[in-house]
């Protein structure tokens, strides 16, 4: 596939999802709509982190089993769903208190 | 004083003052004792590239925090509650791009700032380009925290901001042209701990206040109890694409003094280290400590032990005077510690603007060849220039009017997204050309800066740009195809912003993204770097791709080539120890060349290093911090004394002969 192409679908998919995201969570969340936004940013920034993650493998910036590039891999993985489950549990116990 | 309802006597003033000037002359003295570790340029800007991640990590504490996120986190806290953390929380989802994109391209091509990345990476024009927006981002940080510390002094002593704001600026520019950037890390070092004994103080003090953590907890309506809000007034999904997106990409990838912050540290790795512990650990602990007194100001307010402010941009000063019951001596203490944020983020950016005006501005056109010596006079006469136009700066702030949330955030996001774009395109898209990236530039700011006067300001600048490009076009043979494409991409923005004038461009992004009804501010950065990301997709296809050997080092396709350019031969991945106690022989031998170091082979084999490896050599005793260190290539040792090696006396640096040291491989 020529790379202009490429970057055309990977652009139109990203904007599919902001558009989507949005509107799917509204359907789906519309009796607990105060989740909607922390969703949203995890929804839409874990596209941003996973199209960082993708890049930096596909560009060859991190190789994992390369000194010790696989254990920042790790963390960076980590640390995303740390963050997600700490604003998940913050919300949960802000709700349920 | 009276509308903030704070009863300082004389006495009461007099303490107040004298803690913050006791504090000031401290801070003052500690600085210049690490003066003398600035020989030239590049100590006095990036501390010659030797400290460990701890340092770097809890200097970036004080950098972070200004004094007016002080101010504005708490009236944001008191506002919106527990939301207000999200300016800090949401800066995971670029890392991967920061950690194994941006840090090592700037650290391994040894730029020394986002100017000079430019020229290197596209040509001169982009370079200039970039030195007037990043010296007016910076400006407008520097004049933001001057105004707003002088809206505190004027909250506690009634003074006019147009008399503490001079005052302070000229006492704080004399502090950071004396110090470098040494002085600079340890002093914000010192003042980041400072800043979380306060937060730490007031959050104690202020739920004891309130009767517990429950009670608190309590009062707070569940709005102000959820960390990610979308209400009336606080739209989170605004805030996601203005400032997780938009402000996180320019804080790590434009922000000179926090990029010079990362050129400080010893190796890339130690960079990343910092830059993970700074978004884990330092960012949750900072969000916590400049919103938490806004977020106790609503319990008091809900529980009816406090009147509701009425100017809430005064709110952490008032909370704070009241939780502390009127304690003047801790009072006085948590000024100092405001004043400290100030001066830690100030000297920061004054220090960063020197840098750019003497590599970018002064070294480059001005004088080419001068001594060290004047280049060292030089950038200390530019930090005092700086300081100065920062004052001024301040002075706009004033008629502005004093919606610190609203004044930020309209300075920033009209004034970043069209470089921040073209910084990220640059690193990431090796196809990205010199004409697009000053294409991308120019129109980016240009649209971004015109949506200010809603779609009719778009549809103007659109036009004269539409009748620019197609001039050019016809004129400039060898780029018409570049210059065709942008008029036909001016004319499709012209038709959109002139279908239905009325409706806000702005607002249509809003609505796409699931933003709010209004919502200006923070999409406008979306609107700028979608623009320039246009206009850099469009132009680069239409034009030919620069020669790639320029591009070398430079992006994050050729980044082994750029870890071999820094090094000099071809990196060493190997995972080694660090070898402690070593001692030092300083030699005048003719065999030992300068920059090389002798390792004997116990030494080698424990750091798993070949010859012609970069070695890090510190001063033994941890507490330094690197500060007594150098960098040079490892040789075999002709001679092996397993606890001895040797280097040439030019080689030593700041090291004491008669000091152990440790020896670490860097790659």
């Amino acid at each position: 596939m020529p790379k202009p192409l490429k970057t055309f679908i990977v652009v139109l998919l990203f904007g599919l999802v902001c558009f989507a995201a949005p509107r799917g969570l509204e359907a789906v969340l519309g009796q607990h709509r105060i989740w909607i936004p922390v969703l949203y940013q995890y929804l839409v920034g874990g596209v941003v982190f996973a199209l960082g993650i993708w890049l930096i493998l596909a560009k060859g910036s991190c190789v994992p089993g390369r000194g010790d590039d696989r254990l920042w891999l790790a963390m960076l993985v980590i640390g995303f769903f740390m963050y997600l489950g700490m604003h998940l549990g913050w919300t949960y116990i802000a709700l349920a208190t | 004083m009276q509308d903030l309802g704070l009863s300082l006597d004389n006495t009461a003033l007099m303490i107040v003052v004298i803690v913050g000037v006791v504090y000031f002359v401290a801070i003052l003295a500690f600085g210049l004792l690490f003066n003398r570790f600035s020989h030239d340029t590049n100590d006095f800007f990036y501390s010659g590239q030797r400290f460990p991640f701890w340092l770097i990590t809890g200097s970036m504490i004080a950098t972070g925090i200004g004094s007016y996120s002080f101010l504005k986190y708490a009236q944001a806290g008191y506002e919106f509650g527990m939301s207000s953390t999200m300016t800090y929380l949401n800066d995971w989802f670029v890392m991967p791009f920061f950690i194994f994109g941006w840090l090592p391209i700037i650290f391994y091509s040894k730029v020394r700032s986002i100017p000079e990345y430019f020229e290197r990476r596209f040509n001169k024009t982009a370079r200039y380009l970039a030195v007037a927006v990043i010296l007016s981002y910076m400006l407008f940080y520097i004049g933001y925290n001057l105004f707003t510390i002088g809206v505190a002094v004027e909250g506690i002593t009634g003074i006019s901001l147009w008399m503490s704001i001079p005052v302070i600026g000229l006492v704080l520019g004399t502090y950071v042209t004396l110090g470098g950037q040494t002085a600079v890390i340890f002093t914000d070092l010192v003042q980041g701990f400072m800043l979380y004994f306060t937060g730490a103080l007031l959050l104690i003090v202020g739920v004891g206040y309130l009767g517990g953590f429950g009670e608190f907890w309590g009062a707070l309506p569940v709005t102000h109890r959820v960390p990610v809000l979308t209400s009336e007034k606080f739209d989170a999904i605004a805030i996601f694409w203005g400032e997780g997106i938009a402000g996180s990409i320019a804080f790590t990838f434009m922000n000179q003094g926090f990029i010079m912050r990362y050129l400080s540290a010893k190796s890339v790795r130690e960079g990343k280290k910092a830059a993970f512990l700074n978004v884990v650990i330092l960012m949750p602990v900072s969000a916590i400590v400049v919103g938490c007194v806004g977020w106790i100001a609503r319990a008091l307010v809900e529980n009816g032990q406090m009147a509701a402010p009425g100017d809430t941009s005064h709110v952490f000063v008032h909370t704070a005077w009241k939780i502390l019951s009127g304690n003047n001596w801790l009072f006085g203490f948590v000024m100092a510690a405001l004043t400290a944020a100030l001066m830690s983020t100030v000297d920061t950016l004054i220090n960063a603007c020197a840098a750019i005006g003497i590599n970018d501005i002064y070294r480059p056109l001005v004088k080419k060849d001068a001594s060290e010596e004047h280049y060292l006079k030089a950038a200390k006469l530019t930090s005092a220039a700086v300081s100065v136009l920062g004052i001024l700066l301040a002075f706009l702030f004033i008629s502005a009017g004093k919606n610190l949330f609203n004044l930020h955030y309209k300075g920033i996001l009209v004034i970043i997204p069209a470089l921040v774009t073209t910084i990220f395109m640059g690193a990431f898209w090796k196809r990205f050309n010199a004409t697009a990236a000053v294409a991308a530039i120019a129109v980016g700011m240009v649209i971004t800066y015109s949506s200010l006067w809603r779609n009719h300001g778009i549809a103007v600048a659109a036009g004269l740009m539409l009748a620019l490009f197609v001039a050019l076009a016809a004129t400039r043979r060898e780029r018409r195809r570049g210059f065709g494409a942008l008029s036909v991409l001016m004319a499709a923005i012209l038709l959109v912003a002139l279908v239905d004038p009325s409706r806000n461009l702005i607002q249509r992004i809003s609505d796409f993204l699931g933003g709010p009804a209004r919502a200006d501010d923070y999409f406008r950065s979306v609107l700028g770097m979608g623009m320039t990301a246009l206009v850099g997709f469009v132009v680069t296809w239409f034009t030919p791709e620069d020669d790639p050997v320029k591009t070398r080092g430079l992006t994050i396709d050729s980044l082994d080539e750029a870890m071999r350019m820094f090094k000099g031969s071809e990196p060493n991945f190997e995972k080694g120890v660090v070898v402690r106690r070593l001692h030092l022989d300083v030699v005048e031998d003719a065999e030992l060349e300068p920059g090389l170091v002798w390792l004997p082979a116990p030494v080698m084999e424990a750091l798993r290093a070949r010859d012609g490896d970069l070695i890090y050599i510190a001063d033994d005793r941890r507490i330094l911090a690197g500060l007594r260190s150098v960098k040079l290539t490892a040789r075999l040792a002709p001679r092996q004394d397993a606890t001895r090696i040797t280097l040439r006396p030019c080689d030593l640096g700041d090291l004491l002969p008669h000091k152990p040291v440790y020896v670490e491989k860097l790659l």
